[in-house]
């Protein structure tokens, strides 16, 4: 690689750093900063909050509460399910694979929704059934404790589910052989070796189910306050809304003190090599033989997963397509467009609220795709000085919450014309998201032999001529996916939304969370159902992608 | 006292025969190899011995117990075989370290501990790890990573030690080492060995018998020089070591001799085939060849093809009238392409085709 670089070159370095610096750098230091300086003089406000509140004690009991039984359940689901999956001889491994990935790729909201219309006391389809068979009021009800915690570790489980199956699969299967021509019988073998080797990407993935949950808005927003259980991201939410930043500020500290930590621990657990059981050749493990109960498991899990994601998609769609949410969903004439309609063509908040989600996906994606693939070059294959620095910058976003980040957002940009517009919930994205596109470019950058860039290098082609003649076509299906990736969330974004966007111009989701509060469940469900159409669309047009132009997605 | 019988046995995958009907004896305190091409079914008979694949018929015996026999309706599990195995990737438990990985089959049998840590140190000193007991496997080197998986195996003293290709991921000088160990350590623990491997200098260094296996099958079974001087097929003769392969015009069987008319006719004394088949091949070892540039009795003319220095030999290429056949000189001045020069073969053999 060549040391010394030409004016542009520079140009790009320094534009780079200025765009880290404003939309990541300044609002993350702005968040610490006004936590301990108030008025030019350090008062640590912030902290003095956390001790004063007395409401804090209860919403961080509840929050750690709430992550301690969802990080349990996502366990005893995701680790049992996994190795089905992986060391079983499990007929339909495919479709269970696919169900039991499914609630990850739509927003936690949506799922909320989707189980509101399933459990609500009143218009939830389990608990008309019940009046319809005769009963009075309700059976279940989704907004409690354990509706919370269902809906969460519904969703949340997928991280245990996806670290503890890739690790199975990528276990040596003679290391568990090799017990047992010790003599261990299965039993031991599972005590002794695999559950040993496999203990630390469960931990990663239960660390992942436990930030996650703590982290969310959407759900707890949803179902935690109708039910009064408080959250540290709800509480962050009300006090944004109440102006009360300081108060924010408090809890945002406190919920970085839970979340940071562990992220830290779960990458310090993945990147560690101790454990690396990847050797030699690949074997085929041998897959132990369920025998006659290889299809009562299945009806098992099946049963068990249904309920978990497509019950709740389908009641969330039927919900969309009443005509009034109250009516009877076993007659057929209580079915129209009216809703949808309505939502594309003659409600001008949700029309303008899909125009300005569509404008902010599209400018973010793109944005992100450029600047991602940017970042990956400088990071991966150049010695420019602050490599890093970027690459911390870059990524550091997506480990903040996302109401945490929206703070930092106001903080940063109050006192700028940014402040209530959709330009600011622009710049929220951008950096929210950028670590997506950084790491798509990454993986694909990583698959292209550098020999090809140096080539071009020693062609006579300047740095910024190698990077747009060599590496972007070569790396064009890393950019497409990753625009893909971020265009997907960004459209139904809630928590940042909700947060930053101005009151008269709310997004997809903003406009989502208002009809679902003041109880227009019609709307709020029709654009729930445009919501999980493109979101199934994007995942269908992200496989083409990616088995097209052969790449892995992250 | 034990020995290794398997009979017939059959493993599919599938569609796929892995193990077509093999059958061999190994006696005790023997050192067999099977050896083949890859894909030939080696691991998969090893591990059909060692209860880890469960097979689709024959018979595997270990000493007096039957512990595979599926018409009888008998499986021993692995567990049960007191089998050591030691796995071509090591599989050395990264999460215990080297003490806890050789004692763990000594804790499964319940031990006391005193007598754990004894045998753990003697077999220590058998694979020369002294000293390394409380390291963990990724603090070693792919070497000691093997001798921890052979100690682990050794350990607990089975009667028999299976070993799939142990050192194909070691590089070449600590294989040659290796090899030497292996073999040492066998011959002083007296224990019966099936070993894999597909090099074929690795078998000969190494085996009492070798079973040369093609496609599931066991084509001759025998001792290294058996194996390379009476070769059952030309498949047999090429898989071990260089050969010749000479057309012949005629042939006509003496009591223990073959003489055979080649080609060009000059008549060879050759030894008789192994068993009779219709059609043979003569097979000449480059290294049975001497090579002269003055004619000698018996002689076969050529020109030198080419000529390849190779440090303690020369690999020449000569043409004998319309065949070039490879022959190894050792010492003797080099000799340049084009060079008139007379073959004398000194040994031959007769292989069924
Ligand atoms: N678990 C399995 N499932 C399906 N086919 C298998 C399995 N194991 C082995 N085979 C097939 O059986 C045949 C024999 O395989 P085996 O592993 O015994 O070969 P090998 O002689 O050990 O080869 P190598 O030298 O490459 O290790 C091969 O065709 C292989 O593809
Ligand atoms: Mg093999």
């Amino acid at each position: 690689m060549i040391l010394r670089y030409t004016f542009s070159e520079y140009a790009l370095w320094i534009l780079t750093l200025v765009v880290l610096a404003v939309t990541v750098a300044y609002p993350i230091a702005m968040l610490f900063y006004s936590s301990i300086v108030e008025d030019h003089t350090i008062t640590f406000a912030a902290f003095q909050r956390m001790i004063k509140d007395p409401f804090l004690p209860k919403v961080t009991l509840n929050t750690l509460q709430l992550a301690v039984v969802v990080t349990f359940l996502s366990i005893a689901i995701g680790v049992p399910l996994a190795w089905l999956v992986v060391r079983t001889d499990l007929p339909a491994k495919n479709l269970i694979k696919v169900l039991a990935t499914l609630p990850f790729i739509f927003p936690p909201y949506l799922l909320a929704m989707g189980w509101i219309s399933l459990a609500d006391p009143s218009i939830g389809i389990i608990n008309r059934v019940y009046r319809i068979l005769g009963g009075h009021g309700f059976i279940v009800n989704i907004y409690s404790f354990w509706g919370l915690v269902t809906v969460m570790a519904s969703r949340f489980y997928v991280y245990v589910f996806l670290t503890t199956a890739s690790a199975l699969e990528q276990m040596d299967p003679s290391l568990e052989e090799a017990a047992r021509m010790c003599g261990a019988p299965l039993s031991r073998v599972a005590r002794e070796i695999t559950i040993p080797l496999i203990t630390p990407s469960i931990v990663a993935g239960a660390l992942l189910a436990f930030v996650a949950t703590v982290s969310n808005f959407g759900i707890p927003a949803l179902i935690g306050l109708p039910a009064h259980y408080a959250v540290l991201t709800t509480v962050i939410y009300s006090d944004i809304n109440m102006y009360d930043l300081e108060g924010a500020a408090a809890y945002s500290m406190l919920l970085l003190a839970i979340s940071l930590p562990l992220l830290v621990v779960e990458r310090f657990i993945a990147r560690g090599r101790r454990y690396t059981t990847v050797t030699g050749r690949a074997t085929r493990p041998t897959l132990m033989k369920l025998g006659s109960s290889r299809y009562p498991i299945l009806a098992l899990v099946i049963a068990f997963l249904m309920p978990a994601t497509l019950f709740p998609l389908s009641t969330l769609v039927m919900m969309a397509f009443l005509k009034e949410c109250y009516l009877n969903p076993f007659v057929i004439s209580n079915y129209s467009f009216k809703n949808l309609y309505d939502v594309l063509f003659v409600n001008p908040d949700t029309q303008t609220a899909i125009q300005d989600s569509l404008i902010l996906a599209t400018s973010s994606a793109t944005a992100i795709a450029m600047f991602g693939a940017l970042v990956a070059y400088i990071v991966l294959r150049t010695r420019m000085a602050g490599r890093t620095l970027i690459n911390v910058l870059a990524s550091a976003p997506f480990a903040l919450p996302g109401s945490v980040l929206a703070l930092a957002m106001i903080f940063a940009f109050i006192k700028t014309p940014l402040f209530n517009t959709l330009a600011l919930v622009f710049v929220a994205y951008f950096s929210r998201y950028l670590s997506y596109g950084v790491r798509t470019c990454v993986g694909s950058l990583l698959q292209i032999d550098p020999t090809l860039e140096e080539a071009a290098r020693t062609s006579g082609a300047p740095w910024i001529r190698t990077f747009s003649d060599i590496v972007i076509p070569l790396i064009k299906a890393g950019i497409v996916s990753s625009w893909i990736l971020v265009f997907m969330p960004t459209l139904s974004e809630l928590t940042v939304s909700v947060i930053l966007a101005p009151p008269t111009r709310p997004t997809i989701g903003k406009a989502v969370y208002n009809l679902m509060e003041s109880g227009q469940f019609g709307w709020a469900y029709a654009l729930g159902f445009l919501v999980l159409l493109v979101v199934i669309a994007g995942q269908i047009a992200i496989n083409i992608v990616s088995r097209r132009l052969g790449v892995k997605t992250v | 006292m034990v020995e290794v019988i398997v009979r017939d046995l059959l493993k599919k995958f599938g569609s796929v025969v892995a193990v077509d009907r093999v059958s061999f004896n190994v006696k005790h305190g023997e050192f067999l190899t099977l050896l083949g091409p890859s894909g030939c079914g080696k691991t998969t008979t090893l591990r059909c011995i060692a209860g880890l694949e469960i097979p689709d018929d024959g018979e595997i015996r270990i000493g007096e117990k039957i512990v595979s026999a599926p018409r009888k309706g008998i499986f021993v599990p692995p567990e049960k075989r007191n089998i050591g195995m030691v796995f071509q990737n090591y599989a050395v438990w990264p999460h215990m370290t080297v003490f806890d990985n050789i004692a763990y089959p000594l804790k499964i049998r319940r031990l006391p501990k005193d007598e754990i840590r004894r045998r753990v140190k003697r077999v220590l000193e058998l694979v020369h790890l002294e000293g390394l007991e409380n390291r963990y496997p990724h603090q070693l080197s792919g070497g000691q990573q093997q001798r921890v998986a052979l100690a682990r195996a050794l350990v607990m003293e089975p009667e028999v030690l299976l070993l799939d290709e142990p050192l194909s991921n070691l590089d070449a000088k600590l294989r040659e080492e290796m090899r030497f160990e292996i073999k040492e350590i066998q011959r002083r623990v007296g224990i019966t060995v099936i070993y894999v491997t597909h090099d074929q200098a690795e078998a000969m260094a190494m085996s009492d018998k070798i079973a040369v296996m093609n496609k599931g099958r066991i084509l001759q079974i025998g001792t290294p020089t058996e194996i390379y001087r009476k070769p059952a097929n030309a498949f047999v003769a090429e898989f071990i070591g260089l050969a010749n392969f000479l057309e012949y015009k005629s042939l006509r069987f003496e009591n223990n001799r073959v003489s055979v008319e080649l080609k060009n006719g000059v008549l060879l004394l050759c030894s008789p085939p192994v068993k009779s088949s219709d059609k043979y091949v003569v097979v000449v070892r480059p290294s049975d060849i001497e090579i002269s540039k003055e004619p000698l009795p018996g002689s076969i003319p050529g020109t030198i093809v080419k000529a390849t220095f190779l440090g303690g030999s020369v690999d020449y290429r000569v043409d004998i009238g319309g065949q070039v056949i490879r022959v190894e000189s050792k010492g003797g001045e080099l000799m340049s392409p084009g060079s008139r020069v007379y073959l004398v073969i000194r040994y031959c053999v007769l292989a069924p085709l």
